[in-house]
């Protein structure tokens, strides 16, 4: 430890210092503003003082854009959080829009035939297979409807009954069971339609034609005679006894004359989009009224129902 | 030189405690690095030249924080015969003894603004800012006194040149 080399020196210095300070003190408390001690110490240090405080105060500046920087982060990963979440929407809207515009396209074939009693249904999926073509169904129970009450839902319903889209005829009931019905599609091989060329009133046999990459059904018992053309519509006939006459099936995209024998072969391609079908409505059978609503003339016995089934 | 280098450091201390506290606004937490140069020159330097330097530092100290002239020249003065007196009979030595010093130090000089305060502030208020105050400033003077004491002292060793001496 250094030692100093008077022992009355510091005491003498010491007291000097204290007494400087407390003179400082008084003479500083005594004056009315600042006094001059302060006044000269504040504009010895005033120029250090603003330096350091400058440098400090963009230094807390930059700390602050920094620590804003990262709530920036934070926020930026909510606004993306946010932003996913009405994208989500949107295509919840989207697909909102979709199902809006297929149900009043729905109610549309609804109102254009009267004449036929509908039931909806919604297509739950389709068969898995290469060879078959088949549409899964839930029936929808109308509470206000005949079916009101009843849980099993497909009461009146009877395999055979055809199945239509706004676009035009999509098959017909294979099975019901319940609230389930299976759908034999229009291009299912099994599935036969008495149909006639709108145009040229060729009459024909639509038979699906089962191709697992496509869907398509092949005119059959079309007379070589006939002059049939391209994009012609092919109608339901209605003289099998299962489909309501007038029902669009779809239309013609290839005719083969044959060199030989009495038919020629065409093919037709449906008008629905079956394999974007979401809801459906089943023909119960006719309405009694006229496809504009109007009541039909009680001169004929009304058409009995559908006995026919699958090919 | 070594008086120089005392006021330089005493200097920085009063720079970085501005620094710190125009920084990041830490107020009562900020590491008072005036005690810890003045509890320094207490281990260092003899009653004259500590003395002087404290009071220097301890003018400065009035410059910088506006408090009328002589206020932290007296309080660093008194703190600086504290520690001087406190080191010329206990060796305050390693981390814990210099924690020691730090607490002592601390909570003597912290009392002894206060008690100089009320020369110049009113009661109520020196009493608040006391409670305010205590301990941060505590935490941080026994936290920094023997963290900054090896600081200071290479510093010393490194700038200032040693007496030769003959070994026997």
């Amino acid at each position: 430890m250094p030692r100093s080399s008077s022992p009355r020196r510091p005491i003498v210095v010491g007291l000097l210092l204290i007494g400087a300070a407390v003179g400082l003190l008084i003479a500083d408390h005594a004056s009315t503003g600042r006094g001059p001690v302060s006044v000269t110490l504040g504009a010895l240090v005033g120029p250090l003082h603003r330096a350091i405080s400058a440098a400090g105060h963009d230094t807390r500046a930059l700390w602050s854009h920094y620590v804003a920087l990262s709530e920036v982060h934070e926020d930026n990963a909510a606004l993306r959080a946010r932003i996913g979440e009405l994208e989500e929407r949107a295509a919840s809207v989207d697909g909102l829009r979709a199902e809006n515009q297929r149900l009043r396209a729905l109610l549309d074939l609804a109102d254009t035939r009267k004449d036929l009693r509908l039931r909806s249904a919604r297509v739950v999926g389709r068969s898995v297979s290469d060879f078959f073509r088949v549409l899964k169904l839930t029936l929808e129970v109308d509470p206000q409807g005949e079916d009101a009450g009843d849980t099993r839902g497909g009461a009146e319903l009877v395999v055979g009954m055809p199945v239509i889209a706004p676009g035009g005829v999509v098959g017909q009931l294979r099975s019901v069971d319940g609230d389930r019905a299976e759908v034999l599609m229009l291009t299912d091989l099994r599935s036969a339609i008495d149909v006639v060329l709108e145009t040229s009133r060729a009459r024909g046999v639509a038979v699906g034609t089962g191709e697992p990459d496509r869907y398509a059904a092949r005119l059959e018992y079309l007379q070589r005679n006939e002059a049939t053309a391209i994009d012609e519509r092919v109608v339901t006939s209605g003289d099998d006894g299962r489909y309501p006459a007038g029902l669009v099936v779809g239309r013609v995209t290839s005719v083969k004359p044959q060199p030989h024998g009495l038919f020629q072969d065409a093919e037709v391609e449906p008008f629905v989009d079956l394999s974007a079908l979401e809801e459906v409505y089943i023909v119960l059978g006719p309405s009694g009224l006229t496809a504009d609503g109007s009541e039909l003339q009680r001169e004929k016995a009304p058409p009995s129902a559908p006995t026919g089934g699958p090919r | 030189m070594s008086v120089a280098l005392a006021l330089l450091a005493g200097l920085m201390g009063l720079c970085v405690d501005l620094f710190v506290r125009e920084a990041w606004r830490l107020d009562a937490w900020s590491p008072d690095f005036m005690v810890l140069v003045i509890l320094w020159l207490g281990t260092t330097r003899t009653w004259t030249q500590g003395a002087v330097i404290a009071s220097m530092l301890g003018l400065v100290a009035d410059g910088f924080a506006g408090s009328p002239a002589g206020l932290h020249m007296l309080h660093a003065l008194l703190l600086f015969y504290l520690s001087r007196g406190l080191s010329s009979r206990v060796l305050f030595q390693g981390f814990i003894g210099r924690m020691l010093l730090g607490l002592v130090g601390g909570l003597t000089g912290l009392f002894l603004f206060a008690a100089l305060g009320k020369l110049v502030l009113p009661d109520g208020q020196v009493a608040l800012r006391l409670t305010e105050l205590v301990v941060p400033r505590i935490v941080v003077v026994v936290l920094f006194v023997p963290l900054g004491f090896p600081v200071l002292d290479r510093l010393e060793s490194t700038f200032v040149r040693q007496p030769e001496r003959d070994v026997l």
